[in-house]
């Protein structure tokens, strides 16, 4: 494949890694470790920072939920959000948004149904993604 | 004086233990407990609570949903609902002044004496004022023509 702009080079190396991982830990945890490194590479492993993101991610989040109006958008934000408490290390929030994601991606439309076996495979070993999802951003802000 | 019926809906056994003993000891409330989100809607309807405490985040079924859920059933319809969630911080509660969508939400770990507070004024306070959170000040009251 031909290189053109960094954007290309972020989605080669994305790819590498996704192939590398899934070898190692499985299609479900390496797609969804293929999202970690796509999250907010900026904002990395600083607690403050992320401590930030989750406040934000979730007044939006908990008002769909309430409304009882949870779109695909609302879905994106939960990812998110349990990314995001994985890498502070929270498993009890790892755990309360994937409760969540498996539940509405169980009734929901487009290609959500479809990445439940992803929320399910963090429901069985949540140590597991917060380890490695960890491990991954540390690798990445070092290299 | 008559004891008001509490429903509890959350799917955390040790906490919901610990509301109802908090509030069944003040000797005003009748506490029923549902650990089961999908079978909170029957509970509703056979208990006739005079407000539902809700957890938000549960599995099968979120407060959301059930919210939805009650809606339909016209005698759960106007059954004031305080929402219980560990989703956000005493912070950002207050940030919200404690409000989501019209309903009160109290932050997990749940003060058990505010929570007490607040039932006590949801219960005595007349309909129209808990369902929107406060009651119309005298000022915002337009003058008569």
């Amino acid at each position: 494949m031909q290189i053109h702009c960094l954007k290309d080079v972020q989605t080669v190396l994305t790819d590498a890694f996704e192939a590398g991982l899934r070898q190692k830990y499985g299609a479900d945890f390496a797609r969804l470790f293929r999202d970690v490194i796509e999250y907010r590479p900026r904002v990395d492993l600083d607690v403050a920072e992320l401590h930030r993101c989750v406040e934000l991610d979730t007044t939006p989040v908990l008002k769909d939920i309430v409304a009882n109006q949870v779109t695909g958008a609302t879905l994106r934000a939960v990812r998110s959000l349990l990314i995001a408490c994985a890498l502070l290390a929270d498993r009890t929030g790892v755990e309360r948004w994937a409760t969540e994601l498996l539940n509405r991606c169980s009734q929901g439309g487009g290609d959500w149904p479809a990445t439940t076996a992803q929320w399910q495979a963090v429901m069985k070993d949540p140590l597991q993604f917060i380890q490695v999802a960890r491990q991954i951003k540390y690798f990445l802000n070092q290299a | 004086m008559e004891k008001k019926r509490i429903l509890m809906i959350d799917d955390e056994v040790p906490f919901t233990n610990l509301v109802k003993m908090n509030l069944e000891r003040t000797g005003r409330y009748e506490v029923r407990v549902e650990n089961h989100p999908l079978q909170a809607v029957a509970a509703a309807l056979e208990f006739k609570p005079a407000a539902i405490l809700l957890d938000v985040v549960m599995p099968q079924m979120d407060g959301g949903q059930l919210l939805a859920e009650f809606q339909t059933k016209g005698q759960l319809k106007n059954t004031p609902v305080i929402l219980l969630t560990a989703t956000v911080t005493q912070q950002v509660a207050k940030a919200l002044q404690g409000q989501v969508g019209c309903r009160t939400i109290v932050p997990k770990p749940v003060d058990a004496k505010r929570l007490i507070q607040l039932l006590d004024e949801m219960l005595e306070m007349p309909f129209f004022s808990f369902r929107f959170g406060r009651s119309a000040s005298a000022d915002e009251v337009p003058p008569p023509a």
